[in-house]
């Protein structure tokens, strides 16, 4: 077991040890370049909107950096959700770095807005809607995907309520309905065990609305816009890269934080690089193995509808992308993780983890690009080839400054919320102890039920 | 976090040896009955070596069927072993303890019961050695690697290989055990081989742990690669209901499904027949219930994608065996009763804290899942190739026939045969590993409470 940061075992419980939120200043180089992405990606959203509304194939490009979006902010807080679920002590000073990014996650609505708009009606071609016509795919995916947003807010709040409430005596001299936004939080016995409950129930339907936004997204805005493309496993394969990518995203936050933030760097270190890193050697053979299941029995079966789409997305017209992703999501991150000082280094594993991110980019172009470009999405098979849609000068803009405005909108809510788990932390410190056992050092570990 | 068992050693050494140096009358009961069962299923297989496959009531179109079914079903219950297993070994889960060995065991037999019916299936089962083997060395004509004729043997011997190095690594220790405890010169001297000389040494101990640790880690990726080649026996064919990219993932949680269940059912039979009820308890029928409700939801989530995904391109084909599979009589009923069976009544049930620690109501409900899961199988298998295709002139219904009941029902005695045999001569809960969480278990006093705990180096 590597050990955890002493800071964490010894914990101020009397006074309450409470975290505060991260102190950013535009002073700062690096907060006033994204303060500069930030407002890029605003500027270029905007002249997408005026200038490009309606057009399809200028939204290709706005449809990756959407679904990188659900891939990597969307994806992170489920790591809270996890670990708090499988009583992982070593994600305590994790839990809201993760969760956090539920805030930037809301962009993803922003977008989708108008990347619906432009897409043609489902007469005609494969959809998972069939004869269904009420509102889809506009009004159901928005809902689905707005729906996974708000329990990610939800989540997100509930778990930070004993952390902003601060003693009661405060929340009771707030207003009415502030009082109802802070849960009339006191601190009793029935609220602790209420908040557990919800945490752990909101959790639960996050993870399950993630797959399902998945599911539906990859389709309306993937798969029933390449006709012959028919994968079954897509959905899962966007949705388990989608969480090795948000691994990725939130050790890579852990490595910045322990770097930037004096605060979070005292509890932040090695141990969660260790358990995270090896969630994340799962992952990234998962990634060869969602994608082998769909290569080998398209390739096998020989359907040429099915071999078309294939070779859109990996052989041949997509196939730069597809190897550098292949190379950033799965050949070189297996190759360094499996050596133990990388996994269990927070900094060189956040080198691994930058790569993964860059690679999940690629994998997203590989994917959406073809089909929101594709000029006829109409039948049920290709008749050729549709050529590459490389970005413009905007496009490229765009995918800079709206990820950065990801970035962006993820310090202003870490400045505003504690980047700490205060009270899940203070939890952890009354449950982890350093005792000597025969000769050696040992960590005792208490789980209640 | 459960309570550790409160025994000690003595107590723990004697109960947990108490079944492999004890001869109780029903051991022989049960032997028997289970024995005459593999006697009329040799019977079966005897008379459809001497009157073909039409002996058991295959004809054109349907060549696939119990037996096929049977095949997937096993190697779905053994991946039990390695899911219960490695995987909470590698996570330090200290639950796992008493759980362990009966897993490994089980998917140990499950795996030899699943590969007797492929041989059997194929009706003339010396032909198998073409599968994986040159026809004549002399012709050069060589097996098909394209073929999952041959993935098929080539993973699955693999999967048994490992398991099996697997168990014996971990049982090691108990094997040094009951030479120490054997009753007699001759069983001192079978468990003294068998030992290879363990005595318990720092350095035996070292090398037992990594051994167990990485072979954790090595079994893993087989693990999922053998039902993963077995779903793409069907899927690789351009039969409409079994293309579809989802399978390999689906064959694989739904093998986790059927087999951690398998492993409750056993566990509680265990409690009751070989006196554990100190090692097994709610605690442990607990957590495997709660894993139960993760891995169902991803389950049936897996499902669902099939269904859509199968009607996704709405090719005819592909709709009709959806509607056979789902609307048409006698189909119909096999999917309401295997939904029901496999999610709609243990899932919900499972939600509350009362029923994961009963063991009544976790006894009924995994058996429940298991026959749901062994009607999905047949309904993933049969009415596929029941639809009638455009170059197809002779048509032929599909009724199971008597001989592979027969056969079904001594499937099942295989895997119980074997399971009780290696309980009577090898100890079948890890002495070792329970000894071990006795040791690291610990407790943290956090106010009023006294939270139970473990160490961890």
């Amino acid at each position: 077991m590597i050990a955890p940061e002493a800071a964490g075992l010894k914990l101020s419980l009397r006074p309450p040890y409470r975290p505060q939120a991260l102190s950013i200043s535009l002073n700062h180089a690096g907060i006033a370049l994204l303060a500069a992405l930030g407002v890029l990606g605003i500027v270029v959203y905007v002249i997408k909107l005026i200038t490009a509304w309606g057009d399809r194939a200028e939204w290709a490009y706005p449809t990756v950096v959407l679904m990188f979006i659900l891939s990597t902010a969307t994806a992170a807080p489920l790591i809270a959700y996890a670990s708090r679920m499988a009583k992982g002590y070593w994600a305590l000073p994790l839990r809201r770095v993760a969760a956090l990014y539920a805030v930037p996650s809301l962009l993803s609505f922003v977008l989708l807005i108008p990347i619906m708009a432009s897409l043609p009606p489902l007469d005609g071609r494969s959809t998972l809607w069939f004869e269904f016509r009420a509102g889809a795919p506009f009004l159901t995916d928005a809902l689905a995907l707005a729906i996974l947003l708000l329990t990610g807010m939800a989540l997100l709040w509930f778990s930070a309520v004993p952390d902003l409430a601060g003693p009661p005596s405060r929340v009771r001299a707030m207003g009415r309905w502030q009082r109802l936004l802070y849960l009339n939080w006191a601190g009793t016995a029935r609220q602790w065990k209420v908040l557990r409950a919800a945490n752990l129930a909101l959790g639960a339907f996050y993870l399950m609305g993630y797959a399902f936004v998945h599911m539906l997204l990859t389709t309306d805005l993937g798969q029933s816009l390449l006709p012959g493309w028919r994968s079954g496993i897509f959905p899962v394969y966007s949705a388990v890269t989608g969480i090795q990518a948000g691994i990725a995203i939130t050790l890579l936050t852990a490595a910045l934080m322990r770097r930037f933030s004096p605060e979070a760097g005292r509890f932040i270190g090695d141990e969660q690089a260790a358990a995270l890193g090896k969630i994340l050697v799962a992952a990234t053979l998962m990634w060869f193995y969602f994608f082998w299941s769909d290569f080998l029995l398209i390739w096998y079966a020989r359907l040429p509808s099915e071999v078309a789409a294939m070779q859109v997305t990996v052989a041949i017209t997509y196939i730069l992308p597809f190897a550098l992703t292949g190379v950033l999501m799965f050949a070189l991150p297996l190759a360094l993780l499996i050596f133990n000082r990388v996994r269990q280094s927070l900094s060189l594993i956040a080198g691994v983890s930058a790569m993964i991110v860059v690679g999940l980019l690629f994998d997203r172009i590989r994917f959406f690009v073809a089909p929101m470009a594709n000029p006829s999405p109409f039948g049920h098979a290709m008749t050729e080839l549709p050529a590459p849609y490389w970005p413009n000068a905007l496009d490229v803009l765009f995918v800079i400054g709206f990820i950065g405005l990801m970035i962006a909108v993820f310090v202003y809510a870490a400045s505003r919320i504690p980047v700490l788990n205060g009270w899940e932390m203070r939890q952890g410190a009354m449950l982890r102890k350093e005792r000597t056992f025969m000769k050696t050092h040992v960590y005792v570990i208490g789980k209640p039920d | 976090m459960q309570e550790p068992v409160v025994a000690d050693t003595k107590t723990s050494n004697r109960e947990l040896l108490d079944f492999v140096f004890a001869w109780p009358a029903w051991f022989f009961a049960v032997g028997g009955a289970l024995n005459g069962l593999l006697v009329a299923a040799f019977v079966v297989v005897i008379l459809m070596l001497m009157f073909g496959l039409q002996f058991l009531g295959y004809s054109h179109p349907v060549y696939w069927g119990f037996l096929i079914v049977n095949f997937v079903f096993w190697i779905g219950v053994s991946h039990a072993g390695i899911m219960v297993s490695a995987i909470l070994r590698l996570t330090q889960a200290e639950w796992r303890r008493p759980v362990t060995r009966a897993a490994e065991v089980l998917t140990i037999f499950s795996l030899l019961t699943a590969v007797q019916f492929p041989l059997i299936h194929s009706g003339r089962p010396w032909r198998t050695m073409y599968w994986t083997f040159p026809y004549d060395w002399n012709r050069g004509a060589w097996p098909n690697p394209r073929s999952p004729l041959v993935w098929d043997p080539s993973a699955i011997f693999t999967y048994l290989t490992s398991t099996i190095l697997f168990v014996y690594v971990a049982l090691l220790p108990d094997l040094a055990l009951a030479r120490d405890r054997a009753p007699n010169p001759v069983s001192r001297a079978i468990y003294g081989v068998l030992a290879m000389g363990f005595r318990g040494t720092t350095r035996q101990w070292r090398i037992q742990t990594v051994a167990g640790l990485l072979l954790s880690a090595i079994i893993l990726p087989i693990f999922v690669s053998v039902h993963s080649i077995v779903s793409w026996d069907f899927a690789v064919t351009s039969v409409p209901g079994w293309h579809n990219t989802i399978f390999a993932p689906y064959f694989v949680i739904g093998a986790v499904h059927s087999g951690v269940s398998a492993v409750v059912t056993v566990m509680i039979v265990m409690r009751y027949a070989f006196g554990l009820k100190r090692f097994i308890t709610r605690d442990h029928i607990d957590s495997l219930a709660r894993l139960l409700i993760v891995v169902a939801t991803v389950w049936l989530f897996f499902f669902l994608l099939d269904f859509f995904f199968g009607l996704y391109g709405t090719e005819p084909a592909e709709v009709d065996t959806w509607q056979r599979r789902l609307v048409e009589p006698p189909w119909v009923v096999i999917a309401i009763t295997f939904i029901i069976c496999a999610y709609i009544i243990p899932v919900p049930m499972w939600m509350f804290r009362a029923i994961r620690r009963n063991f009544f109501w976790m006894f009924v409900t995994t058996i429940l899942v298991n026959v749901g899961m062994w009607l999905e199988r047949y309904m993933v298998v049969v009415p596929a190739l029941e639809r009638k295709s455009g170059l197809t002139f002779t048509y032929g219904d599909y009724a199971p026939s008597l001989s592979e009941f027969i056969l079904v029902a001594a499937s099942f005695a295989l895997v119980i045969l074997g399971f009780l045999t290696f309980s009577k001569l090898l100890p079948i809960m890890p002495a070792a590993d329970i000894k071990e969480g006795q040791i690291l278990a610990d407790r943290i006093r956090v106010g009023r409470a006294n939270v139970p705990a473990a160490m961890r180096e």
